[in-house]
């Protein structure tokens, strides 16, 4: 009687057990956006430059409305109203993350469509582009030079062959050699460290030392 | 014994090995994606050049500069009391950045201030510090090419420009001589040159006397 009544206590306590623990795995707090690309591949991706578009590119793609990518402008519907890339759609740099954006960007990739991002300067779009990729969209892309490049050249923005504009991260001028210039030239007279030159004199001879 | 004993005993043995297998908990200071995006919104992530120049000229102890530039760019022209912490040697192989570095980078009251030639590669450098959860971190914006723009060649105002930008003009003009003068050695030689002294004229001879 006494180890009927147990077995049946334990069985009840064993069915509760497993309850619980299946209700804490389905009310298990699920994060919103979870990283997909972890830091080191996203360092080597941006090694390889592999996630740039080039403003020549950039131009050919748009205006021949190539099915293949599609640009988005992060900038605010003012900016995107007063001028943008044809073709181009908007997402204000606030609504990147949310609902609607995401599962139109998966819809993208599902169709194998290459996602290109802009602001008005590659900065604007650096950090937003780089929390695009190591979310589930690792090849997303960022134009170079952002909107301002575009629309300045946008009648000869060809690939030019030496170092176009566009590749910000190229030294533009010889530091070393303008810090000595800052220093030599500008400086002279009026702000020489050294002291004061006092002028030596020499002792006086005394009166009496001369003459008669 | 009875049964029942060992359905909970197999139970609990099962959980336990679930347990192990689960997905490692990454350093659990990561921020999360939302955390980071609205870091990253955060406009006063970006310091101007000038700010960073007056700091400097204070000997600003908050301030910390980071170089995130590749060593021999480093070597031939860097920030006075900046460290070297090149974009491609940030991470180790496990994807966390190394530990040498967050000795520098994860300071109560510090604030890290990245730079590169632009302000792409520093800002790469900041996202990713970011995401391991680092608090205090800025980019100088235009990085050094417009750091020489700014403060080494500061371009003289317009007649018709405000009062500030003259005072900031005046300022610059200030930092660029600083700069020049303290950020490199042979200038030491330059301010010992020998200090040319002025010499009486040796009185003739005859000066004195009949």
């Amino acid at each position: 009687m006494f180890h009927a009544n147990n077995s049946k206590r334990l069985t009840i306590t064993a069915i509760a057990f497993v309850l619980i623990i299946i209700v804490g795995l389905i009310t298990m707090h699920k994060p919103e956006h979870i990283y997909k690309l972890n830091p080191a591949d996203l360092v080597e991706s941006i090694m390889m430059k592999d996630g740039e578009l080039t403003p020549g590119k950039a131009v050919y793609y748009a205006e021949e409305s190539n099915p293949d990518f599609v640009f988005i402008d992060i900038r605010n519907q003012y900016e995107f109203i007063k001028g943008h890339i044809p073709n181009a759609i908007n997402i204000p740099l606030t609504e990147l993350l949310s609902k609607a954006t995401l599962k139109q960007f998966d819809k993208y990739s599902e169709d194998s469509v290459t996602i290109v991002i802009y602001g008005n300067s590659q900065t604007d779009a650096n950090a937003p582009w780089m929390i695009l990729k190591q979310l589930a969209y690792p090849d997303v892309k960022i134009l170079l030079g952002g909107f301002d490049y575009y629309s300045k050249d946008h009648a000869e923005t060809g690939d030019t062959a030496g170092m176009p504009e566009y590749y910000v991260e190229i030294p533009k001028y010889d530091y070393a050699a303008i810090a000595a210039e800052t220093s030599s030239g500008d400086v002279t007279g009026q702000d020489v460290k050294a002291e004061p030159v006092l002028p030596v004199r020499k002792k006086k001879k005394t009166v009496a030392s001369g003459g008669c | 014994m009875n049964k029942t004993y060992f359905v909970l005993i197999f139970i609990l043995f099962a959980l336990g090995l679930g347990a192990l297998f689960l997905p490692e908990t990454q350093h659990n200071k990561e921020r999360s994606p939302r955390e980071l995006f609205l870091a990253m919104n955060n406009p006063s992530r970006f310091v101007t050049t000038d700010q960073v120049a007056k700091k400097i000229i204070e000997a600003d102890p908050t301030l910390f500069l980071i170089d995130t530039r590749p060593f021999d760019q480093y070597e031939s022209y860097s920030l006075p009391g900046a460290v070297n912490i090149p974009l491609e040697k940030l991470l180790d192989t496990n994807g966390l950045i190394f530990s040498e570095w967050m000795d520098y980078l994860d300071i109560e009251g510090v604030n890290a201030v990245f730079f590169s030639n632009s302000d792409i590669t520093a800002d790469q450098v900041w996202v990713i510090c970011s995401r391991q959860g680092i608090d205090n971190l800025y980019v100088m914006k235009g990085g050094l090419n417009y750091w020489v723009e700014t403060i080494l060649k500061p371009e003289k105002p317009v007649q018709s420009a405000p009062s500030e930008d003259f005072a900031l003009y005046d300022f610059r003009k200030g930092a660029s001589q600083f700069f020049g003068a303290g950020t490199i050695s042979i200038e030491a030689e330059v301010i010992s040159e020998p200090v040319p002294r002025m010499r009486k004229k040796k009185k003739t001879v005859a000066s004195g006397g009949c």
